[in-house]
């Protein structure tokens, strides 16, 4: 019953992370986007028009790190999470690989930005959000480990 | 072992998925906006760019190549190519001379606007000479 309620919890907790980060990027990211392009040949254009315009005001007052660092780490942590539910209590080491990949690849990239290497403009915020928010599934991971969440309940 | 392949699945499934987010959130008009953001390395008419290009196209390389600079000049033609991005030439009289300025899907509704015979400055990054133009890629236009 835990093993069922925690590994669906994730689900729920990745989900939730998965629509946090894509809201942000539809309704407050410019549209110069790769995402409104293919949006656009969906003819999904129209209705995400009119959320953004309902939105506008929300761009005056929302940080910028919000809007700019914010949502890709939560996509992030979705997919952390995501793959934390599929491998839930399986011994095999082939789960490291696909926890790790994601965040490793986010981390080098913004490195890799850093020196020129790949397009994109470096923000050490944009990777400090990363590193965090791989903390994050992390220690949730440890708290259950050692018992310490169910503890507290 | 079965499990272990559904689990494989699900997370190339997942990282799939990711991969698309990835790939989606990148900005088509970055570079667009580096390039705006420097400094023009030349100022110069564009009959003078694609005269220096005619004249010697690999002294021109070496000098323009890469370069951000701002080309003005008398529009002379404005179209689309075939991956459906805005363009304009200005300078030259003929067929395929003159600077081909290429702009982004950001920059198509200030395109819209121009028409052919207006005099404009655009400034953008030189990519060598295409098909007989002198392409400049990542324009922007204003007042440099």
């Amino acid at each position: 019953m835990t093993m069922a309620f925690t590994q669906t919890k994730r689900i729920y907790l990745a989900s939730s992370f998965l629509l946090m980060g894509s809201v942000v990027y539809i309704l407050f990211r410019p549209t110069s986007l790769l995402m409104f392009n293919w949006a656009d040949a969906l003819g999904l254009m129209v209705p995400i028009h009119t959320l953004r315009m309902y939105c506008l005001s929300g761009t005056n007052f929302l940080p910028s790190w919000f809007i700019y660092s914010f949502p890709f780490p939560l996509w992030v942590v979705a997919y952390l999470l995501f793959v934390k539910a599929v491998w839930w209590r399986s011994a095999s080491s082939w789960r490291y690989l696909w926890f790790w990949c994601v965040p490793l690849i986010s981390v080098i990239a913004e490195i890799c930005q850093y020196f020129g290497l790949i397009p994109g403009t470096f923000d050490p915020v944009d990777l400090l959000i990363i590193i965090l928010c791989v903390a994050f599934p992390l220690s949730m991971h440890t708290l259950y480990a050692t018992n310490l969440i169910r503890r507290v309940k | 072992m079965k499990n272990d392949s559904k689990r494989h699945l699900l997370s190339l499934f997942v990282l799939v998925l990711f991969g698309l987010l990835a790939v989606g959130s990148i900005d088509t008009e970055e570079d667009t906006k580096k390039v705006q953001s420097q400094a023009p390395s030349y100022r110069l008419s564009a009959n003078q760019l694609y005269s220096e290009y005619e004249a010697n196209e690999v002294a021109a390389d070496s000098k323009y190549k890469g370069r951000v600079v701002v080309v003005s000049g008398t529009i002379q033609d404005i179209g689309k190519d075939i991956m459906d991005d805005a363009y304009i030439v200005i300078g030259g009289e003929g067929f395929l001379d003159g600077v081909q300025c290429m702009f982004t899907k950001g920059q198509q509704s200030s395109v819209a606007r121009l028409s052919k015979g207006q005099h404009v400055t655009v400034k953008g990054e030189v990519s060598g000479k295409m098909f007989g133009n002198v392409l400049v890629n990542k324009c922007t236009f204003g007042e440099f």
